[in-house]
């Protein structure tokens, strides 16, 4: 059993009593990209996590060191 | 009887058109393209007498349904030298689907500056004398008290009357601001070489609708996917933060034009980010959420105002955002509203001009991140000084005259928000779409999948693309795509309710495909060959921070997206 690993996180919609919440997060090890929102107790629907800048499938499981972004999917002006 | 009404502007006539059968399933971008590629030689001069501008609702257009009723503008683009389509919100599709008319085309050239006022029937042009010089808002002013507030209004500023290709129709909202534009590819200045500042729609009174062959059926369907945009998450979104949340993500994908589209991501950002406009809007006590239109439960839009409570501008908008924020260097949602505010008083494109500007600026004409002198030039281009006029021609043109090579477009059109070496499907767009690079062509945001992977760009783009083409043929904004997926056969359904003749998903895909097989082709006639079905060279060779990336979808998958249906 591993002890968990650590990403640097940002959560752009609130989060822990803050509008920005950025920091260190020490998740379950296995923890995949899919799971974090959940795992967060995120539950609003349409959230887009981006690992390392990218989208990546949401099985994909999160890496010590990832920089993993949680933001409101969003597509601009008609 | 579905009809359509010719102008002559040099003579001065109209005339009442039974709409022909070839057209009568066509509506909004199919129906202007159509008429343009039919009647337009592709190698006039944009600005003269034988091009034409179209106005036309969508199919479907004409009802409160929620956003349904967008207007398309058409005509030869002086912008990108090619055939455009320029969609817009606002109440113009609305009225002009009450009053019956299927499209509006303009011809020739007035000898002096004319209204055009439209009726259930009726058309009158009148002298526009007193408006001209004046800015949309005047405009706006002026002829709501003239014709009463419950007309829709299809107008243009100083920029269009000095035939800036930046100059779009300034379409107004249901509380009568003059702010929704046929933004994109110089509309405007279209319509004020034809000498046409305003045309004016009137009420045609309450509750009247076009003639729908089964109306029930069309309630009942229209029910279906009013629903969909009342409960579904992803519209939900808009009105929480407009369309404005879209910059953290596109820069935290790395993507977000900064400094003339040199960086794709800054930090700086976090000042002009979605959640902070509507924080700041709530505390003001302005509107983050606003509908555009009648109608719409959408509600994108919304009204930012000064720290007294005083409106400044509406709407603010993700790509205003970005090409008159970010891409500036200015990262101050004050200063983007009074860009904002300037903008739509002149009629003008937000993101050709902040394009334009940020061209001027790598250039050092004026410094990135100089507020005071964006708004100079602001009033240089009202008053039409060489420098206004310069940035009124838009970026490529500022490009050429200033010796910058890093200009960021297709077809002579500057991008929006969204760089293409790294939100590569929005590349393929902008290389391959008849318009230029246009994100609202077939924008890929909404994907949730590796934007940076070249892999499958092309299919990608050509569904949004497709997929855009029939919103903008039935006269729905982009945003409904977020329930297309649901909604499809609601709409087909409320086709056949409106026209009483079957329409089957194949049959839409086929008459998306067929508009754009007509503009490709109108273009190849105008002389844009596939060599200009390309992202400039720089992109391909300068790579963009932070990943490093470069614009890689082989040329030739470029040239074989219309190949097959």
């Amino acid at each position: 059993m591993g002890h968990g690993l650590t990403i640097h996180l940002e959560v752009y919609l609130p989060f822990r009593e803050q509008r920005l919440w950025r920091g260190d997060e020490t998740v379950p090890d296995g923890m995949t990209a899919g799971a974090l929102p959940a795992l967060l107790g995120l539950t609003e629907p349409e959230l887009a996590v981006l690992v390392n800048g990218r989208y990546v499938p949401p099985e994909t499981p999160l890496r010590t060191g990832d920089d993993v972004a949680v933001l409101r999917q969003a597509e601009g002006g008609a | 009887m579905e009809e359509m009404v010719r102008i002559d502007l040099r003579a001065g006539t109209h005339r009442f058109e039974s709409l022909p059968e070839a057209y009568r399933f066509l509506g909004g971008r199919a129906l202007t393209s159509r008429i343009v590629s039919d009647e337009v030689d592709p190698t006039c001069d944009a600005l003269g007498p034988s091009n034409k501008l179209v106005l036309a609702p969508g199919l479907l257009s004409g009802t409160v349904v929620s956003s349904s009723s967008r207007i398309s503008a058409g005509a030869k683009s002086p912008l990108t030298g090619g055939i455009k389509e320029s969609n817009s919100g606002g109440n113009t599709g609305w009225r002009l689907a009450q009053n019956g008319l299927r499209a509006v085309v303009f011809e020739g050239r007035a000898e002096q500056w004319q209204i055009v006022i439209i009726g259930k029937g009726s058309l009158t042009l009148e002298p526009a004398g007193d408006l001209v010089g004046l800015d949309t808002t005047e405009t706006a002013a002026r002829l709501f008290e003239r014709f009463g507030k419950k007309a829709a209004l299809a107008i243009i500023g100083q920029a269009g009357e000095q035939l800036m290709n930046v100059a779009g129709i300034a379409n107004t909202d249901p509380e009568g601001r003059p702010t929704r534009l046929n933004a994109r590819g110089g509309m405007g200045a279209v319509m004020g070489s034809k000498r046409v500042k305003a045309v004016v729609v009137l009420d045609p009174g309450p509750n009247v609708t076009p003639i729908m062959f089964d109306l029930p059926a069309w309630r009942s369907e229209s029910k279906g996917y009013v629903k969909e945009i009342a409960t579904s998450p992803a519209i939900d979104r808009y009105r929480k933060i407009g369309t404005a949340g879209t910059l953290e993500l596109v820069n935290k994908l790395g993507g977000l034009p900064i400094r003339n589209f040199s960086r794709g991501q800054d930090a700086a950002t976090e000042s002009i980010t979605g959640m902070q406009m509507a924080e700041t809007i709530k505390a003001r006590g302005g509107q983050n959420s606003h509908s555009c239109m009648t109608g719409c439960a959408i509600q994108c839009s919304n009204v930012w105002v000064d720290e007294g409570g005083k409106e400044v501008a509406s709407s603010m908008e993700f790509e205003t955002n970005t090409l008159l924020g970010a891409n500036l260097e200015i990262f101050d949602f004050d200063a983007i509203a009074q860009f904002t505010r300037n903008c739509n008083a002149l009629g003008v494109d937000t993101i050709e001009t902040g394009g334009a500007i940020g061209v001027a600026m790598q250039a050092g004409l004026i410094k990135f991140g100089d507020v005071e002198g964006v708004l100079d030039i602001f009033r240089q281009m009202r008053e039409g000084t060489v420098l206004g006029k310069l940035i009124g021609a838009g970026a490529t043109t500022v490009g050429r005259v200033l010796g910058v090579r890093e200009v960021a477009s297709v077809k002579g059109q500057v991008m929006s928000a969204y760089d293409p070496r790294v939100i590569k499907g929005n590349g393929v767009t902008y290389a391959t779409s008849p318009m230029g690079a246009d994100h609202t062509a077939g924008n890929t945001i909404g994907a949730k999948l590796d934007h940076l992977d070249p892999k499958g760009k092309v299919e990608l783009s050509k569904e949004f693309q497709i997929t855009s083409t029939i919103l903008d043929i039935f006269g729905f904004c982009n945003f409904a795509r977020a329930v297309y997926g649901t909604s499809a056969a609601n709409m087909r359904a409320m086709f056949e309710a409106r026209f009483g003749e079957p329409m089957s998903e194949a049959d839409v895909r086929h008459m998306a495909l067929t508009t754009i097989r007509t503009e490709v082709a109108f273009n190849r006639k105008a002389g844009l060959g596939p060599a200009t079905d390309r992202i400039p060279e720089w992109m391909r060779e300068q790579a963009l921070a932070p990943h490093g990336a470069t614009f890689d979808v082989p040329d030739e998958e470029l040239d074989r997206i219309w190949d097959t249906d």
